[in-house]
């Protein structure tokens, strides 16, 4: 979309608008005609909308059906708003699940392994992108190898490693295996090696060390894809189930999605699915907050510099 | 309480190895299910009843791992409260994921990497598996010394852990499936108040069913379970009837290609491409009966509350005996769910408490508190089940299928992945419009490659 169809239109020192003329417009003449508008709903209102609603109404469905009876949810005849709208799932719910400490622990995990594989990723990113040493080209192949391994290849080599170390029914070892993100470090890498260098090359003649032009100059100019990384982390970590289900021994220090199985049945049931819904509504509604709170740094870092 | 049966020092090197080992291994598994192979080798030979519990004392504190099957959480605790006021042993019961494979993959790692549980819920598809790894023992000798008389188990239930002789778990959350309809749209068909006798009679009842749908609502007379979950273990009621198999009874030799197996696969290929009032349910069949999508389907025992919870007065659910076909009709039902046994390679203390609790869950109280809660069968033959008939008539239904259960084909249960690879034949049969000659004679020599590199070699 043409910059000059989005800007407000400025005003001269009476407070009229200024008339923009045809002939002294810089804008294309092919989209300014009588169709532009339906252009411009069709080329870019529309597929938005589209990919909006694609998000947005699986997660409302979710919402509503944990609102509603089983009735309503298992049926031939679309049911959008429930009749009797009810927290009788989430009551349900709760009864069978020990939220409060699942939610606890999924907080926990969730936070030291999203900082520190955070913090790692960063570090390694820059190591690889700034500084000269020998195999570094190899060990970031072996990264971008890591990459492309399947995480159940490592279940059994993490398992024999924690248990040996104790760490069976641990936070920690819960948290330890998962720390090595070769994702965030190939994702910062990219994104650090893109950095305009001189600014670095400044911040040198200044006489600022590694640590220095690290989080005086290049975090800061990589925000979004730092959000980037953060978000995928968050939702990794607060998502796992595999690795907290085979660590752990004790329904005490179960995660979310781990405790969240306690809500399915092996057995068909469909009697079954607001309860579902309503565990599902309260494992996503962080990860959505955070989302939320994470986004504007994304888009704000996207849009930096990009207008003058 | 946990078992560490690892060293309690890691070398490097031997770390190293066992990481390679494990990435190996892993790789196998995401394929298939965790694998068979064991560091501790086959299975041992000849029935000796397992180890001997001589003046062995029970342990105080055990654990036990389970998927929950039949959301049985609330019901297993308050049976462990009441062993526990009545023994004085502590059962810590861990929730080990919500499917068999979830416990599978949780055991298999607990096992390379050392803590082990006291007791673990071992579902009819991968008991063998540990009997393969030598993971797990045979209960002879310590239900004896916990004084638990195998007789009173019903004889089709504990038959199926039987191998080489040895009882390798106990029956416990146990199912069959049932043939489900709904009595509306049967009424509407003027069809009698029953399942079909025969696969045959159902043939005829279908057009009658298919005639009424624009006052049913109903899609399709009959939809087949999905295909993705347990395929292989419904179909083999339609296979028996037709007089075939996945494999022949009690045996490893793989018949899915037999003229009868072929013949009793092309009754569904027809009814659900050429005639169409068969469809195949894309996640799970009883919820599209509770919706009023199908007229009938089969499904688990355990399914039975939740679908009359759901349906509530919109319309009655009647259940039935599994039909029969042209070759055989009885016994076409064939057993599910799962028993629990006991792993190898933890104190014989805890065995014992193991096998006293296995003793207490299973009496036959409990089992009929049990099944009054989830759906699953009592497994008992002396337990009063008055109790749950009145609460709910359907189950008497199910109780009196068990006299006519079969237990199941062994190409199905003792072969790991077998039921992924009988599920994706039959896939391509119903949905892709496949040959069924060619794609079963394709599944014999894959189920016999399963056969000859994961469980012979195991066998001795």
């Amino acid at each position: 979309m043409s910059l000059a169809l989005t800007r407000t239109p400025s005003r001269d020192a009476e407070g009229t608008r200024r008339a923009h003329s045809r002939h002294h417009s810089s804008v294309d003449e092919s989209i300014v005609g009588p169709d532009s508008w339906s252009r411009r709903i069709l080329g870019g209102y529309l597929p938005l909308v589209i990919a909006c609603l694609v998000i947005v109404l699986p997660l409302l469905w979710m919402a509503l059906s944990s609102l509603k009876t089983s009735g309503e949810v298992v049926t031939q005849d679309l049911v959008l708003w429930p009749h009797h709208p009810s927290l009788t799932a989430y009551l349900n719910a709760s009864a069978k699940v020990d939220f409060p400490q699942l939610f606890l622990n999924s907080v926990l995990v969730t936070a030291v392994g999203a900082v520190v594989k955070l913090v790692l990723a960063i570090t390694s990113a820059y190591a690889f992108s700034f500084l000269r040493f020998p195999g570094r080209r190899f060990i970031f192949i072996a990264i971008l190898v890591a990459l492309m391994v399947p995480s159940q290849v490592s279940l059994v080599p993490n398992y024999i490693t924690i248990a040996g170390l104790g760490g069976v029914n641990t936070y920690w070892g819960i948290i330890l295996p998962g720390l090595g993100t070769a994702f965030g470090t190939f994702l910062l890498r990219q994104n650090f090696m893109s950095l305009p260098i001189d600014v670095l090359e400044a911040a040198e003649m200044d006489g600022a060390g590694h640590l220095g032009r690290l989080f005086r100059m290049v975090v800061p100019m990589s925000t979004p894809a730092i959000a980037t990384v953060g978000l995928v982390t968050i939702v990794d970590e607060w998502n796992n189930y595999i690795w907290p289900l085979v660590i752990t021994t004790d329904d005490s220090r179960m995660t979310l999605p781990v405790g969240l199985t306690l809500l399915k049945n092996i057995e068909g049931d469909p009697s079954a699915y607001p309860v579902l819904m309503a565990g599902a509504v309260v494992v996503i509604l962080p990860v959505l907050i955070v989302f939320l709170f994470l986004q504007r740094y994304i888009v704000a870092g996207l849009t930096q510099g990009a207008v003058k | 309480m946990l078992h560490d049966v690892s060293s309690a020092a890691i070398s490097r090197r031997s770390l190293l190895g066992l990481a390679g080992l494990g990435a190996g291994a892993a790789l196998l598994s995401a394929c298939s299910g965790p694998s068979t192979t064991s560091a501790a080798g086959s299975a041992s030979a000849g029935a000796t009843g397992g180890p001997s519990f001589d003046g062995v004392t029970p342990a105080k504190t055990i654990s036990f791992w389970s998927n929950h099957p039949g959301s049985s959480q609330a019901i297993t605790q308050s049976i462990i409260k009441k062993f526990k006021a009545q023994s004085g042993i502590t059962v810590n019961l861990v929730t080990a994921g919500s499917t068999y494979e979830d416990v599978a993959q949780k055991f298999q790692s607990a096992q390379a990497g050392g803590q082990l549980p006291d007791l673990v819920v071992l579902s009819d598809v991968w008991w063998f598996r540990y009997y393969m790894q030598d993971s797990i023992i045979p209960l002879g000798n310590v239900i004896k010394a916990a004084g638990l008389e195998l007789s009173d188990y019903r004889d089709g239930l504990v038959a199926d852990y039987q191998y080489k002789g040895e009882q390798w778990a106990v029956p416990w959350a146990r199912s069959t499936p049932l043939f489900y309809y709904n009595k509306n749209h049967f009424k509407a068909a003027g069809l009698p108040d029953r399942s079909p006798t025969s696969w045959e009679e159902f043939a005829t009842w279908a057009p009658k069913l298919m005639a009424v749908k624009a006052t049913t609502k109903a899609k399709y007379a009959y939809e087949i379970p999905a295909l993705a979950g347990y395929a292989g273990w419904t179909l083999q009621n339609t296979l028996w009837g037709y007089g075939g198999g996945w494999s022949k009874r009690n045996s490893f030799d793989i018949t899915c290609d037999s003229p009868a197996t072929v013949k009793a696969l092309n009754y569904f290929a027809d009814a659900v491409n050429t005639s169409k009032w068969a469809g195949v349910a894309s996640t799970a069949a009883i919820d599209d009966l509770a919706a009023g999508a199908c007229s009938a389907t089969i499904e688990s025992t355990g399914s039975l509350v939740g679908v009359q919870k759901s349906i509530g007065s919109r319309f009655q659910v009647g259940v039935g005996f599994l039909p029969g076909g042209p070759v055989s009709t009885k016994p076409v039902c064939p057993t599910g769910g799962a028993g629990v046994g006991i792993p190898k390679g933890i104190d014989k203390a805890n065995q014992l408490a193991a096998a006293k609790f296995i003793a207490f869950l299973t009496n036959p109280e409990n089992t009929v508190d049990f099944s009054s809660a989830t759906g699953y069968m009592p497994v008992r033959k002396s337990a009063d089940t008055s109790s749950l008939l009145e609460k709910n008539a359907l189950i008497g239904t199910a109780i009196k299928q068990l006299d006519v259960t079969r237990a199941q084909d062994w190409a199905r249960v003792f072969m790991p992945g077998a039921d992924q690879e009988i599920a994706k034949a039959v896939a391509g049969i119903l949905t892709q419009k496949a040959d069924t000659t060619a794609t079963m004679k394709s599944l014999r020599s894959t189920l016999e490659g399963i056969y000859t590199s994961q469980v012979k070699p195991h066998l001795n």
